[in-house]
């Protein structure tokens, strides 16, 4: 029962129990609505160098298993809850989340009154946090001095090419931090895919000849993504079926001339009403976003609007006018999350298939 | 016996999908009148003007073609007037709910150009079943469903039938 | 000219239906009148809030088929709505529109084909396999050999169930050939056609609940979802409910939420459905056991713990609005009807059972719980963590301090443990909590209950917390981690050997004080000004003092005996007054079904239990000027009276008055007091079975002399009349409060609202009206020549198993009605 502190930049002090590492940690901290999901969440590359708080007031009853790992190990700096189930029952963990964390050198905090700081963050929005032993001035010094990298995507994409074999349609998918369940949602479609590093060049692209892309998820800032990596996109999109995902619909934004802000409050949760503008439809998905498109530089881009959170009204989807190039804001690779998101999967794969003649 | 092979959901995604490769390929959507073939086509059509209309908040005209004096194949002759709408100048799409032989297409060419003189004409069809006896082909496809001639194809609409969905029997 | 619309009403009150469809039939008569919709309701349930309001069409008819089509046809009715009266509603809709067809009006937002599959399992399941879904696997067996066939293609355990059995229904349980052997001829015998069907068992296997909206273009979201403690064998009400969902991992909940979704369209359902599965805990695979298109209390359970307006978005629904433009109060962020509810705290609901009240009585009961109801209220219990909601719910059911005191289960044999634990009784939770402390691994405990492990891992926490607590009296860490985990004052000054009063003292000397914070269904990522409270001991409280001048209203708590949702009916229309008299009302309950939880009733509300200590508490913050308790309450009206509170008491008796006397009618004389002297109202009569009221003989009542009166409260009382002296007009007899049964029944056939003036004399501000009227006593217009109340007992005695008569004064929880 050793006692923690989870310290904000504003100089918030939260006291707690420690569980998982007893490391100390600095990260941006987000609160993260959804009921279920925490190892998906935790794994999600997409978090790397953040700390997560999950409203829901328990986690770990379902313990670890690696069919939930969204990546190898845990991406997050530190996660605060209010309480953490200390056995699990569920028939394929293979280890508490405790274990899981102390593992991986990930500490976490318990006891917190994790609906009281909620609501604190999402009056002040996003900021810096450590989860430390004494709530002292040397550890607000060390927190304030923090820089966060610029260096996410970098950090969290492979450093070299590999393939996810597959007998059907040849999908480049290039890597920005990309979560497993890309590619386990590839793979249902039985595509043969080749995962690139960020920084690929067209001729490494090309030279596989794909089908499709994808450009994944990740973490960070896209303004932080090379301009290189902008006009590879926009290379690609005129040739082939193109389809971004979180950080990669920013990316294909930047491409094609869109701004993108960060955004007063993150959207971490599933439960935003997404309407599908062309049909009006209203679906859920797990969003993941702490940047938006800005809706008034549209206007006289070649890419139009096909997707908006009808809570705030950001955008969530783009399309290109000229080519078979869109992107999605939110995750529609179900891991976790509702499972109607999958739909742009279906699209895309839809799009390669008529492309590759069949 | 009477199999459904395409639910209403995946019907609804195709039409999507659909129009936005009719925005793709368009580039937009100026000019463009949508002309379905009585009678299934037509609702196809109205589906599509909706979507585009959801999403380009600009309404497309949706004509009904009546080809049923032009069927090469039918003996029906009648003094009906077979267009409805100006395609004069126009970038038709011309929408049909299954693409088989090639007649009805044909036969609708024939009815649309005697009608007007659009710009450009572009096909778009939910189903495509194969056996073409005409060189025609589709520029905008819902689903492939390769079918043998012995087999029947039928697009139930949920405005005629109750329902949508694709059957093969 | 308005459209006419129809709610049908449940009638009497039972095991499946306690008063959560009048709670949604009254808001929803709001949000249809609000439509400019003219409504009409029909029932006859003396009990019935929403048939005491002055803008609906009240018609008294007993619920039948017949009776419906009379008032459609007479009315011009155009819709119907079936969805808040229970089962009962439902089949009687299908029933009307069969014998009106086309012709008939719409049944809102349901089709045949929904109503039909709610009650016919054969139908669903065919639906089911159109539709590829997993529906209990069923194979029809005409003879012996064909059962085997069955069962070893479905594999062991199965149930064989009779089809269209002589009597009884036959289910049996076979958990092997042997088993088999003995169950087969004699279910093939059973069956008049010679027929059973053998269905694959999924007893043990985890019951979920989720409860769904679905609007005309095809959006649908998931409110939330509900997960039994107790598996399947138990029947649902009996057993411990949790939301949201404890041990399902996210794509087994993803899967079944879009299994629901698919069930929803495919039924076009416009408005909500609750879709039952049964999930195999080995594997994750599940069934849909069935689909429940109304509002029952699972729906009224997640629209509690969530503060999702389930209701005004069900009836916008329904009437084929969109779900992004139904209309909500202001209260919510726009998009609350559509985002979907997402929750930062546990709500446990805990049934109340009433065989020891049912022993006292004379009545022995079979207390062990199987596929049919037998609990007969329940209460909510919440909080931020499984084992505090747990604590509350069960503090709540009025379990009280027995719970932990090893004293009532320890003197169980380790034989009757086991026996008890592989067949549960009402008592289980104790008993559960006993087996820990024997010494039971978790393992075992779920090999012979079929309960998930990490409820026991939650017991046992539990159980060691009250160890730590008995061994560190007066310890501040420890004092404050039983408060987090919601162990109550009470239970604490025992294990500590002293008196809650003194737990309370220390706690508030140290600054251990409760937290509220409010239910909403954004998990506090938006604002939303809703008003409803639990408590919690963390950091931030969210509840500020409402007023400078507020009464506080004690609620009811579980429905126990007879007059539970008389009580509810009486609460709801007192409160409704004291809001029209312009006071800011605070409401503290725990029933989640219970009238007085409808949001415009109160300004405030807080769910939590009703003990002194949770009172205390809550008075703390909002510093009432006035506190209204029912009477029976005798403790904590003396304890509040003691602090200086102005106690504003509802006569009430501490324990119903038994109505079993052998064939003997009796008389009954009905007076208001307010404050000075005794008004009479009316002379009704009582028996075992029914309470009556004539008009004709009320000439009699002018004639008694009015008794004595020992009584200060104002309120509403009866004299039991045991010898009327003819010549001096004087009564022998016995004041007493007038029962809740009887003022609810009195509200109703008398067209007056009696309870409202008893409000107003309450609150001192009677109305020349009412002045006149008591003046006028007891000339009373009265609207009908007679009228009869019937208590209905079958249900009750069918499922308790009863073959003695049943006191229904004490215990008929449901009852009819009927004028002339």
């Amino acid at each position: 029962m050793t006692k923690r502190y989870l310290i904000l930049e504003d100089g918030s002090i939260y006291e707690g129990e420690a569980f998982g590492a007893p490391a100390t940690t600095f990260g941006e901290i987000f609160f993260h609505t959804a009921m279920t999901g925490y190892q998906e969440i935790m794994t999600n590359p997409i978090y790397h160098n953040q700390i997560v708080v999950f409203t829901v007031p328990i986690i770990g009853a379902a313990g670890i298993n690696h069919r939930a790992d969204e990546a190898i190990g845990p991406m997050v700096k530190g996660v605060v809850v209010r309480e953490i189930a200390e056995v699990s029952t569920n028939r394929l963990q293979t280890m508490t989340v405790h274990e899981f964390l102390l593992r991986h050198n990930v500490p976490g905090i318990s006891q917190i009154d994790t609906r009281a700081l909620t609501r604190h963050l999402r009056e002040t929005g996003s900021q810096k946090a450590s989860i430390v032993d004494f709530p002292d001035d040397h550890a607000f010094d060390q927190l304030r001095a923090l820089v966060l990298t610029n260096q996410e995507v970098q950090q969290t994409s492979t450093p070299r090419a590999y393939v996810n074999p597959g007998d059907g349609a040849n999908v480049v998918v290039l890597d920005f931090g990309l979560k497993n369940g890309i590619l386990r949602m590839l793979n249902d479609y039985d595509a043969n895919v080749t995962v690139l590093p960020y920084n690929a060049t067209l001729d490494e692209v090309l030279n596989l000849d794909p089908d499709g892309i994808v450009l994944s998820s990740g973490p960070g800032d896209p303004h932080a993504v090379p301009e290189s990596i902008l006009e590879l996109i926009r290379t690609l999109q005129k040739q082939l079926p193109l389809f971004g995902i979180g950080l990669g619909h920013e990316l294909f934004a930047l491409a094609n001339g869109v701004d993108v802000e960060v955004m007063p409050i993150e959207h971490h949760g599933m439960n935003h009403p997404i309407r599908e503008l062309i049909t009006n439809r209203i679906m859920y998905a797990t969003q993941a976003q702490g940047y938006e498109i800005s809706t008034s530089s549209i206007k006289g881009t070649d890419v139009f609007v096909t997707h908006v959170d009808l809570t705030d009204g950001s955008i969530q989807g783009l399309r290109h006018r000229n080519y078979p190039a869109f992107s999605v804001q939110f995750f529609p690779d179900t891991a976790p999350g509702p499972v109607e998101a999958v739909e742009p999967f279906d699209d895309f794969m839809d799009m390669v298939t008529v492309r590759r003649g069949g | 016996m009477v199999k459904e092979i395409v639910d209403a959901m995946a019907m609804q995604r195709a039409l999507t999908r659909i129009t936005y490769e009719i925005i793709e390929k368009n580039k937009g959507i100026n000019n463009l009148v949508i002309v379905g073939i009585k009678t299934r086509g037509v609702y196809i059509g109205n589906h599509i003007a909706e979507r585009l209309q959801q999403l380009e908040s600009a309404e497309i005209p949706v004509g009904q073609l009546d080809i049923s004096s032009y069927r090469d194949d039918l003996n029906e002759i009648t003094d009906k007037q077979p267009l409805d709408v100006n395609v004069d100048g126009k970038r038709v799409i011309l929408v049909d709910d299954v693409l088989y032989t090639g007649r009805t297409i044909r036969a609708a060419l024939d009815a649309l150009m005697d009608n007007g003189r659009p710009a450009v004409v572009n096909l778009a069809v939910l189903v495509d079943r194969g056996h073409r006896e005409l060189p025609i082909r589709a520029d905008f496809v819902g689903k492939n469903i390769p079918t043998s001639a012995m087999e029947r194809i039928q697009v139930n609409v949920e405005e005629i039938d109750g329902r949508d969905s694709v059957e093969i029997e | 000219m308005a459209d006419k619309i129809l709610l049908i009403g449940g009638s009497a009150n039972g095991f499946g239906r306690e008063t959560e469809s009048d709670a949604a039939s009254y808001q929803m008569v709001s949000a249809l009148i609000r439509r400019g919709y003219e409504v009409y309701f029909i029932d006859d349930n003396p009990y019935s809030f929403t048939a005491s309001r002055d803008d609906v069409h009240v018609e008294v008819l007993e619920l039948t088929a017949d009776n419906l089509v009379k008032v459609i046809i007479a009315n011009g009715i155009t819709s119907i709505v079936a969805t808040v009266g229970g089962a009962v509603a439902t089949r009687l809709a299908l029933e009307v529109q069969e014998i009106l067809g086309d012709q008939g009006p719409k049944i809102v937002g349901l089709t045949s084909a929904v109503l039909s599959a709610a009650q016919n399992t054969k139908y669903l399941q065919e639906r089911l396999q159109q539709w590829h879904l997993p529906a209990v696997k069923t194979r029809l067996a005409s003879t012996a050999s064909e059962v085997f066939d069955a069962a070893r293609e479905l594999e062991f355990p199965v149930v064989v169930r009779s089809i269209a059995p002589q009597g009884q229904a036959l289910r049996m349980q076979a958990e092997d050939a042997e088993e088999l052997d003995q169950v087969a001829e004699l279910a093939l015998e059973r069956s008049l056609t010679h027929q059973v069907n053998v269905d694959k068992s999924i007893r043990g296997h985890k019951e979920i609940a989720m409860v769904v909206m679905r609007d005309l273009r095809d959006t649908k979201v998931l409110i939330g979802g509900v997960e039994d403690m107790d598996p399947v064998g138990i029947h649902t009400a009996d057993s411990i409910s949790i939301t949201p969902i404890q041990t399902l991992s996210d794509p087994v909940v993803q899967t079944l939420r879009e299994t629901a979704f698919k069930i929803a369209r495919g039924f076009n359902v416009h408005g909500l459905l609750q879709v039952r599965f049964a999930v195999n805990p080995e594997d994750d695979s599940y069934v849909v056991t069935r689909i429940i298109p109304y509002y029952d209390r699972k729906v009224s359970l997640i629209e509690g713990a969530t503060g999702y307006p389930m209701v005004p978005v069900m009836t916008g629904l329904m009437l084929d609005e969109r779900v992004e433009r139904v209309h909500i109060s202001s209260r919510y962020a726009e998009h609350t009807a559509f985002l979907e509810p997402t929750m930062d705290h546990i709500a446990v609901r805990f049934p109340v059972f009433t065989f020891g009240e049912l022993e006292l009585g004379g009545i022995e009961t079979n207390r062990r719980l199987d596929t049919i109801q037998k609990s007969v209220g329940a209460s909510i219990g919440v909080g931020r963590s499984l084992e505090a909601a747990l604590e509350k719910a069960l503090r709540a059911a009025h379990f009280s301090n027995r719970s932990f005191s090893p004293d009532l289960m320890g003197e169980l044999t380790d034989s009757q443990v086991i026996e008890q634990l592989i067949h549960p009784q009402d008592n289980r939770i104790l008993l559960l909590l006993e087996a820990i402390r024997r010494g039971y691994t978790v393992d075992e405990l779920e090999e012979l209950t079929h309960i998930d492990a990490y409820y026991f891992y939650k017991l046992e926490r539990i159980m060691k917390l009250e160890t730590e607590v008995r061994q560190h009296p007066w310890d501040m860490e420890v004092l404050k981690n039983a408060k987090y985990y919601g162990l109550s004052d009470g239970l604490i000054a025992k294990l500590w050997g002293s008196v809650y009063d003194s737990v309370r003292r220390y706690r508030w000397d140290n600054n251990i004080l409760p937290t509220y914070k409010t239910f909403e269904p954004s998990a506090g990522e938006f604002e939303e000004s809703v008003s409803q409270f639990y408590s919690t001991f963390e950091v931030e409280n969210e509840s500020e003092r409402l007023g400078q001048e507020t009464i506080l209203i004690i609620g009811t708590g579980a429905f126990r005996l007879g007059d539970g949702a008389s009580a509810s009916y009486v609460l709801a229309t007192m409160m409704d007054e004291f809001k029209r008299q312009g006071y800011q009302t605070v409401l503290v309950n725990n029933n989640p079904y219970d009238l007085t939880f409808i949001p415009q009733l109160s300004d405030k509300q807080y769910f939590e239990p009703l003990e002194i200590s949770d009172i205390m508490n809550i008075i703390e913050v909002e510093q009432p000027t006035r506190v209204v308790v029912p009477g029976n309450r005798i403790k904590l009206i003396n304890s509040l009276k003691a602090t200086g509170l102005d106690v504003q008491v509802i006569p009430r008796e501490k324990y119903l008055e038994s109505t079993l006397t052998e064939h003997k009618d009796q008389l009954l004389y009905n007076y208001f007091y307010d404050g000075n002297e005794l008004h009479p109202i009316v002379v009704s009569h009582q028996t075992n079975r029914q309470i009556k009221i004539e008009e004709d003989e009320q000439s009699h009542l002018a004639q008694a002399i009015t008794p004595e009166m020992p009584f200060d409260e104002v309120g509403l009382y009866q004299f039991v009349c045991e010898a009327y002296d003819e010549t001096s007009n004087v009564m022998q007899g016995r004041m007493r409060p007038m029962p809740f049964t009887h003022v609810a029944f009195l509200d109703k056939v008398s067209q007056h609202d009696w309870l409202r003036m008893l409000v107003r004399y309450m609150l001192n501000t009677p109305t020349e009206a009412d002045i006149t009227l008591l003046e006028s006593l007891p000339n009373f217009e009265w609207a009908y020549h007679r009228a009869t109340l019937r208590y209905q007992d079958g249900e009750f005695k069918e499922h308790l198993n009863i073959q003695k008569t049943l006191d229904n004064g004490q215990f008929a929880m449901a009852a009819t009605y009927e004028v002339e």
